[in-house]
This record gives C-alpha cells, structure tokens and sequence, in this order.
C-alpha cells in the first residue's frame, strides 16, 4: 500500500506541478521581457539625464533615411515595444496559471503535517501543566456531549472530528507510545500512507488519450529536448565567445596570418574582408547576381549618404540598413583578433572604418570630422579648406555656411550645435604609475618612474573639451594626483574609472542601431610599431562630459572644470631592468571623428632610491643603468642606442638637410654604419611576403 | 479469452524491446553518420592558412617528366630546371615555416581565448605538420641530385626567399602610391598644386621656414619630452 | 594545377598558354620566376648555386651601382634633382636585377643607400609620394633610423599628413630623445596641427 504509484484523479498534484513548470518558463520569460522594454527604451532619453550628451537623432533631424531607419528599428524591437509575440505569451501564461491556481488545486488535507501544537493552540515550548489545561478547556467546547443541540449534521460531525484531533494531540504530548509515534513518523497514529502519484489526470493514461500521450512523451524525450540541446551546443560550437561565426573568425585569422606587407592596409580593403564574413554572405545569399557586388555597392552608398535612389535600390533599403546594422560587430571582431597579431595598421584602420560606417562617412580623403555633421554637402565640403571642427569655430556664420554647403540658418545652428557637443580630448598628462611608489618627498620615485617588476597602470589626466573650447587653462600640478584611498590602493583602475559617469549613446543618426560612445586604447610599442605583446584592448566608457557645457571664457578660465582620468590596466608586470622604454598611446572613439588621442608615453624604470648613502646610491644606479643598457642591446639587435647619440650623423643627414641642399652623402655614410648594426633583424620582415607583383621580365 | 489475451501479450512483449532498440540503434547510426559526415565536410570546407602552393605543383610536374622513361629528350627537362624548381619549391616552404612559426603564438592565443573554432586551430596545427613534412621530403629530393648538397641547399634558398621579398616589396611601389593616393585624395598628376593637394609649395615652404619662429608646444608634448629628458 | 605546361629543351625554359596566363595570373607569375631562376642558375655555371658570402657578390654590378650612385649624388649636389632622382631609379631597377642567390645582406645595404638618396631626390622634386614611400619602406626593412622618421614624416607634412607626420617624428624621437631636428620639426607640425583645428596654446 505504501509504494503504490496512482494518477493523479483528484487533481492533488498535477495542477502544482503544472504552475511549477509554468512559472519556471514564465518567470524569466516576464524579466527578460522587462529588462528589454528598460533597455531599448529610447536611448534619446536616457542621454536627456547625461550632461553634454547630443539630443539629436534622424527622427529630430529629420534625415532622408528616417523612415527606413525607424522601420528597421520597429522591425529589430519586434512588433512595437510592448505588445509583441512575447507579450502575449507571457499574459495567456499568466492567465492559465491564474485560473489553474484557483479553479483547479483542490485543498488538500495535509495528512502527513501533524502538529500537536498547533492543534492545541499552544506554544511548542509549554509545559506539561500547560497542555494539560489547555486540553481540558478545549475538550468542554468540543466534546460530543457538550455540544448544541440544534447544530447541523455537517457542524456536528466538524466538531467531531476537531475532538479526536485535540485527543491524539494530547496524547502525542503526553502518552509514551503516541509519543514515540509522532517522534518517529511524524504522526500519532504511527507510519501513514505514502503516495506516490504520478501528476498526470487519469484521463490522459487512460482510455482514448493514452496513445496521445506516449506520442507527445516521445516528442518531447525524442525531439524537443535534443533539439534544444542540439542547438544550443550547436550555436557554442559555430561561434567564437565574442559572438563571431567561427568561418568568419577563421577567414579574419587566415587573412591576417598572411598578410602581405607588399600591400596597404586600407579601411576599404577591410571592407572588403568584412564582406567576406559569414554573416554577412548568409545574409545577402538571396540578392541576385553576385550578392558580394551588391553589398559593397549598398555599403558604398551608405557610406557616401547616398539617398537618391533608383527603382530597383529601394526595394533593397532595408537591406542596406540591415547590412549595416552588422558592421560595427564584425569590424569588432576583426579589431580583436588583429591585435591579438599585434598588427598597429589593421587596428587603426578598422576603428577608422568602424567611424565611417557608424557615421555615414566615405573612409577616404581628409573631410571626415567635417562631414559627420548633418546636411553637410559632400561636394562643398572636399573643396574648400576646412578639415576640421575646431577651424570651424573661428569662423563667422556666413563662411561657415558656405564651409559645410549649408544655406538654411536653422539648418546650420543644428550642426552647429552637434558639432560643439562632439567630445574632444585634451591630454594634461600621460604615465606609467604604481600607487603609492611615486611619492618623491617621501623618498619614492619621480613621478613618470616605476620601479622594476610592478604592477603599473597608466594614468591619463585629461580634458573633455568641445572643438568649440580654445587654448587650455592652467592646471595646478595637485589637481592631477590621485587620492590615494584604501580602495585606490587596492584596484587604482576600476576604482577611478567607474567613479565617472558613463558616456551617453552616440550620436549617429545614419546608423540603424544603437550604442554607447567610448574609447578603446591601445599601447604600441615604438621599437617594432606593433600592439604591446600581451596588452589587452582598453575600453573607456565612463567620462563625465561636463565641460562641454562650459562657455569659451569659462573654459579658459577653468571655472567649473572637470578633470578626467582613464587608467589602463597592464597585464603585464613592469620590465626587470632598468631603462627607459617608449610607448605610443592611441585612444580611439568608437563614433566620432575628431577625437582621437595618440601620444608618446615613456616607461622610464628606476629602482627605488635607497635611503642611506647617497653618493653611493648614485654610484650604484650609475653602474645599474650601465649594466641596463648592455642587457637591453643584448636584448634587441634591431637597434642600438650608441650609434644615434653620434652628433656627426644626425646633423649631416636627413630630409630637411636635402631639402636645404645639404649633402646626401655624407647623410648616406651615416647610415651605411647604420645598417651593419642593423643586420640580423632585417630579415625578419621580409620572411612574410605573399601577394607577388614581381616583374620577371 | 484469458488465454487469448495472455498470449497477445506475451507476443507484444517479444517484439516491444526489439523494436525498441532497432529504432533506438537506427537513429543513433543515421546520426552518427550524419554527423562525420558533416564533420568531414567542415573540415574541408575550411580553407587552408596559405593559398595553393604552385611551386610544389610546379616541381612535381616537372619530375614526373624528368623521371618518365619515355620522355624524348625533347620532353625531358634539363637538370638545371629541376634544381632551380627545388630551390623555388624550397623557397616557398621556408618562407611558409617562417610564417608559422611567427604567427603560432598569436594563434595560441586566440585560441585560448576563444577567439576561433577548434577546427581553425586544429587547421593551423595540421599546417605545421604538413610544412614540417615538406621540408623532409625537399631533403630528400635534394639528395637525388647532388649528394651533401642540403648544407648548402637551404641557406640558399633562405637568401633567395629574402631576396624575393625585397623585390616583391619594390615592385608594389607604384601599386602603393596609387592606393595611397585613393587613400588621401592626393593627386598630382594633373598639374603641380592640383586642387586636391593645395598649395604643396606654400607648405613647404612653412616646413623650412617656420622654425624660427618657435611658439610654446602644446601641454602633452611638454610633459612627455620632460619625462624624456628627465 | 590543371595547366598544359610546355617546355622548351632548347632555352630550358617553361611557358604557359596565353589564354591560361590571363586565368591564371599567380601560376604564370611562379613560372616567370623559375624561369629566371633557371637562366640565373645556367648564367652562374656551377652545378649547384654557391652559397650567399660576401665574397661572391657581384663585384662588376657593385661597380655599376656604385658609379649610378656617385652620379646621382653629383647631380644633387649641383641642384639637379629630376637628374638626381632619375640616376637613383635606374640604380634601384639594377640592384633589383642582381641574381637571386647573392647576399641578402649586400643587396639590403645597397639599396637602403639608394632608397634614403631618392626620397631625398623626390622630397627635392615635390614627388612626396614617392618620397612617403621610399622612406616607408627603409622603415619597413627595419632600418628605424631617426633620419627615415625624418624622411617619412615631412614627406607626410607635405602630403597633409599631419597626424601622421607627428607620430613620425615623435617614434623618431623614441629612438634618439635629443635629435634637434625632429624636435623642431615636431614643433612645427604641432603648430600646424593647433592652426587646422583653430586652436591656440
């Protein structure tokens, strides 16, 4: 009796396994459902709340391709924000669970929760004394004898049933037998029936339905759940962890471990790459002809603003978009594994081509920070000399009209005004900093010094400026330390990075979709010209853009002013020995032209100066630095430092000499030393030639 | 009837578990084939690093003539061919294992994190095999012509490998001026000063001549070269 | 490769069909190149090619080049750039024809002489792109001399290149912090940097 399996015919269980499968789909269905209606929430107004953010979009502008783009955003929100297919699913599931809740559980006795305390209405930790009263007074009211007589049936056998259960409760308290009963079972009356039901209703097992059933149980084990599973792995193993297709990944990775250096890495030639990738051929395989043309001929459209359409182009307008749309994730993905290559040309040139495509801007020529702007002419502005915002500004109105092709006055003042909110960047100091060794009052290292073999960071004190903004105000050297609290101690980076608010959407009003403005940095070696081996991409996306507010005077003046930092992790510990060690620092924004930053920053490694002694501190640093310099020659044969510290060389050779008709030769004797300490190395760069173009002939 | 129905069970119940496991093993066996097969294909749909390697092609056909017994001397090709064909076929296959061995911690890397397939990988792996696997057999071929001439061989065929790039880096000259020119908008050829380039005179002579007049550098430059300096 | 090749027994030299050349531009190409190396190794006489010393670097050619570069240092000096840059060409043309098994070595020194003269040349003729090259392609062989900094990046100031000339300059300047030249240069294309964008310090 006790390990009989029974379908569920009274509906105990069924309806309570029902709403557990069904709350564990709705649940997260009903979350994920919220967080995308908190997410795709106008990023218009999210940037409302960020200081200096660009109101603008193409609906605010009203840009020729607004219809297109906000069909295609309505197209990617699926079906209007709220009411969309998960909507419905979402209420009809809470409905069914609703009506299954009230209608359909049946209230069951807890037949195996006894609890003699709360039968007595006593508290658990009475006395014996207690219950004992307590039962006595409950018996008067519920003994048979003493009930009312004009009770009904129903009533009567109610308080019956009641009596026996203040009866076994008293004896699970006090008999020794129930006692051990109740202990041991968890019931008076000793072991109680265990049912192990099945939360199916009869009428599914039985009778017509059963055949029904074994179909939808085979469908389910047999189908659905390797299906699921199926596609699930499926979808790991077919894309990288970034979201890549692993065929786009591998074409990226083949085209970049061949890459020759007989040819120029250019924005165009890694569009044409792009094109290649997976997703965009599955995407396009429907197009006619050949789908590859057509895409780069949609592209090119897209990138030179052209709307002009011909009769068989509209039709593929959302393509375009859809294209597009695309992009910025491939360029992303290509960006990564190229600096995994350490390859500076192709890193750079994609965040260029990241820009034109985001911006509607054509990748060639010099115009580009002009013609992010809107109603900009093309035509007007690659024949004139304007090339870039901040020139823009020292113009009257009149010549900036004529600057952009622009004859509307309103017109102007909206480009205007995005152009001054386009987050420029000042650089107040750049170096390589580990917390707490840069003290030098207390004996620490000069600040741009780190000691051997430490965990630095580099520090970026800077200025958001608008192109608008002139000249820059004096900065009190205090002003660009870093208070070093326990927290800074800990994690400097993350610390001071999130400390900022984070940058606003970007504005591009071509673009059919939406992102956040940031920066990536990258850190390239000046001995090889490639990305520090090791180094990660560094993302920075907080940055308070309140300066951009601030009137030309203001901004001078410095009232008001906000400095911002961006550290950078190194991944890497500090070299061993002593030296310096030379750096280009390139910050790339992800939208606009304009502001990018690329300076020099030198690591200069130093140990830390040993308190007692000085003179022979400085011996000993001396014959340190001497022994630094001979490992480093040891070290990189493709230059030595001894020979460009030669004044004779240096002053003879050169361009400008040429030019100033100095003598070439005596230049070219210079190099001719050169070049034999240069030997070994040279090789190195010609073992990766691919694309022949030799003439045999 | 009792017996009837007994035995109507028990007739089921014979053939239930087989057919059970004959349906359970076919669709494990179409599966699996299903899936090498898939497998296969993925594998050789990937494309290889390096495209086809034309001067390994080149040199087997040249043997194949070279050893034909029937080759007339008309056919056959001149020892000296066949060795410059090596050394060609050598050429490549340095300049191959040198890209290899550049390029293989990068591919490390990405794969570690996740960055490519396993079947790039595995791709790239079965490439430095296979070049490995090259160079013995050039080795070997190397011997039939001239005994001891490998010492020799691969220095040779390194020089010319490098030498080959230097070349092939000259000769793209033009190709890069014009993709530069694309690049910049900078156009010559019209006629000096064309609009595109303005004014190149006047710049330069801003080049030579603005350097007396020094004005104060902008801050950033300032505090790198003190950190230079310093 | 499913190309009918020919051979021919008397100038031992391969050849393909002219339809398949325009097919397959990357065959003919490897063919053209073992064609020349065969005429090379026939032309070299021994039986095996030497290997590359310094010794058995064409001594006549090295001559010739020497001689071109002489004239084309003559015909700068005396202002005759076109001249100059004319003598620089031929000479990197021959270099470029010096057989393939000759030192490396020999061959990049060589040229890297010939390549900093001509950019020079074309600096002087206003010929940037060809001087942006020339000096693009020293500081491609490794040659990272502050001088091809130089060269590069004025050819880039020149070119508008800006940006590009700054970072010239300032790797340049990684390599020799004190060179007084890319220094004022630098100051230079930072001011000009400030003008376009109409800013001031």
């Amino acid at each position: 009796m006790a390990s009989e399996y029974t379908y569920d015919d009274e509906g105990e269980t069924w309806p309570f396994f029902v709403l557990a499968v069904l709350s564990f789909i709705l649940i997260p269905l009903t979350i994920s459902w919220g967080l995308r209606i908190y997410r795709q929430d106008n990023p218009l107004s999210i940037n409302k709340d960020i200081k200096g953010a660009i109101l603008e979009n193409e609906t605010t502008l009203e840009l020729e391709n607004t219809i297109e783009i906000n069909k295609f955003q309505k197209k990617q929100k699926s079906s209007a924000k709220y009411f969309n297919k998960t909507f419905f699913a979402i209420v009809i599931g809470w409905a069914l669970c609703l009506y299954i809740a009230k209608y359909q559980t049946v209230e069951t006795q807890l037949i195996g929760a006894f609890d003699p305390y709360t039968i007595l209405d006593i508290s658990a930790f009475s006395s014996e004394k207690e219950v004992k009263s307590r039962y006595r007074k409950l018996s008067l009211k519920f003994h048979p004898d003493k009930l009312p007589k004009d009770l009904t049936d129903a009533a009567k056998e109610e308080m019956e049933a009641n009596f026996i259960q203040i009866n076994l409760a008293y004896k699970a308290l006090t008999d020794e037998v129930t006692r051990n009963n109740f202990l041991r079972y968890g019931h008076p009356d000793g072991p109680q029936e265990i049912k192990h039901g099945i939360a199916i209703p009869k009428i599914f097992v039985e009778g017509k339905y059963s055949s029904l059933m074994i179909v939808v149980y085979f469908l389910l084990i047999g189908g659905v759940l390797p299906f699921i599973v199926g596609s699930w792995w499926n979808n790991v193993k077919t894309h990288t962890k970034r979201g890549l297709h692993i065929d786009t990944a591998a074409l990226f990775a083949r085209k970049l471990a061949d890459k020759s250096p007989t040819k120029v890495i250019t924005p165009y030639e890694l569009l044409d790459w792009v094109c290649q990738s997976q997703e965009i051929v599955s995407m396009t395989s429907h197009l006619p002809l050949n789908p590859q043309i057509v895409v780069k001929h949609l592209i090119s459209r897209h990138l030179f603003r052209d709307f002009e359409l011909t009769q068989d182009e509209t039709k593929y307008e959302r393509e375009k978009l859809a294209i597009v749309a695309q992009l910025p994730k491939l360029i992303d993905g290509l960006i990564e594994i190229a600096s995994i290559f350490r390859f500076t040309d192709v890193v750079l040139a994609a965040s260029d081509l990241r820009k034109c495509v985001v911006q509607g801007v054509p990748p060639i020529g010099k115009y580009q920070e002009i013609l992010q702007l809107p109603y900009v002419d093309p035509k007007v502005v690659s024949q004139q000399e304007v090339k870039k915002l901040g020139k823009l500004f020292t113009l009257n109105k009149e010549e900036q009209k004529k600057a952009l092709g622009i004859s509307d006055d309103a017109k102007l003042e909206t480009a205007l005004s995005i152009a001054k909110s386009i987050p420029m960047i000042r650089v107040l100091d750049a170096a390589f900093v580990v917390p707490g060794e840069n003290n030098e009052a207390e004996g620490g290292l000069p600040s741009g010094s780190v000691p051997p073999s430490a965990q630095a960071h580099i520090s970026i004190k800077f200025l958001i400026k608008s192109p608008y903004h002139k000249s820059c105000p004096e900065i009190d050297d205090e002003d660009l330390k870093d208070e070093e609290t326990i927290e800074y101690m800990r994690d400097p980076v993350t610390t001071t990075n999130e400390s900022q608010p984070l940058l606003p959407y970007t504005y591009a009003p071509y673009f059919p979709s939406n992102f956040r403005n940031n920066w990536f940095g990258y850190l390239i070696s000046q001995r090889d010209n490639k990305l520090v081996e090791g180094s990660s991409v560094a993302t920075l996306e907080n940055v308070s853009l309140a300066n951009l507010a601030l009137t030309k005077e203001q901004f001078i003046k410095g009232e008001g002013l906000t400095i911002s930092t961006f550290k950078i992790a190194l991944t890497t510990p500090t070299p061993g020995a002593e030296g310096n060690y030379t750096f280009r620092l390139v910050l790339k924004n992800n939208g606009y032209f304009g502001c990018d930053v690329d300076i020099p920053i030198t690591m200069t490694v130093e140990q830390p100066k040993v308190p007692a002694g000085k003179i022979l501190t400085k011996k000993v640093r001396k014959i340190m630095e001497i022994q630094g310099d001979a490992d480093e020659e040891d070290d990189d044969t493709d230059y030595s430092g001894s020979d460009i510290s030669d004044p004779e060389e240096d002053s003879l050779a050169g361009a400008l000499a040429a030019l100033r008709g100095g003598s070439v030769k005596s230049s070219a004797k210079g190099e001719e030393e050169e070049e034999e300490d240069d030997e070994g190395d040279n090789e190195s760069i010609f073992t990766d030639i691919n694309t022949d173009t030799e003439d045999e002939s | 009837m009792d017996e009837e129905t007994a035995e109507k069970i028990i007739k089921v119940s014979i053939w239930t578990p087989l057919l059970y496991v004959g349906v359970l093993m076919t669709c494990f066996i179409v599966f699996s084939v299903l899936y090498r097969r898939r497998k296969v294909e993925n594998l050789s749909k990937i494309e290889p690093i390096f495209p086809e390697n034309h001067t390994h092609s080149l040199y087997l056909f040249l043997k194949q003539q070279y050893t034909n017994p029937d080759a007339t001397k008309e056919s056959k090709p001149h020892e000296k061919v066949m060795k410059a064909a090596l050394l060609r076929r050598g050429v490549e296959a340095i300049r191959r294992s040198l890209k290899l061995k550049e390029i293989e911690p990068s591919f490390n890397r990405l794969y570690q994190e996740g960055l490519i397939g396993d079947e790039m990988f595995k791709n790239f792996q079965f490439q430095a095999k296979f070049q490995e696997m090259d160079l013995k057999d050039i080795v070997q071929e190397c011997e039939t012509y001239k005994k001891g001439w490998v010492n020799q061989f691969f220095p040779v065929a390194q020089e010319i490998c490098f030498n080959e790039a230097l070349r092939r880096r000259l000769a793209s000259m033009d190709e890069r001026s014009k993709t530069f020119s694309i690049q910049w908008q900078y156009f010559v050829d019209k006629s000096e000063g064309a609009p595109a380039a303005p004014a190149p005179v006047e710049k330069e002579k801003n080049a030579i001549e603005n350097q007396k007049e020094k004005v104060e550098e902008p801050t950033v430059e300032k505090t790198e070269e003190a950190k230079v300096k310093a | 490769m499913n190309v009918p090749l020919a051979y021919d027994a008397k100038t031992k030299q391969l050849s393909l069909p002219k339809e398949a050349e325009r097919v397959v531009p990357l065959v003919k190409l490897e063919v053209d190149q073992l064609n020349t190396l065969v005429q090379e190794l026939i032309a070299n006489g021994s039986d095996v090619p030497p290997p590359p010393t310094p010794e058995n670097f064409n001594k006549d050619m090295s001559k010739m080049i020497k001689k071109l570069y002489e004239g084309g240092v003559q015909a700068f000096k005396q202002g005759k750039y076109e001249e100059s840059a004319k003598q620089f060409n031929i000479g990197v043309a021959m270099i470029a024809r010096r057989t393939k098994f000759e030192s490396f070595q020999g061959t990049l020194q060589e040229l890297g002489l010939f390549l900093m003269s001509r950019a020079d040349a074309y600096l002087k003729t206003k010929n940037y792109l060809g001087a942006f090259n020339d000096a693009d392609m020293l500081i491609g062989m490794m040659m990272v001399t502050p001088d091809n900094f130089l060269r590069r990046g004025v050819a880039n100031y020149l070119l508008g290149n800006y940006e590009d000339a700054r970072a010239d300059y300032q790797r340049g300047l990684s390599f020799d912090p004190d060179n007084q030249r890319l220094t004022t240069e630098l100051e230079i294309v930072l001011d000009k940097i400030l003008e376009e964008n109409g800013d001031y310090l």
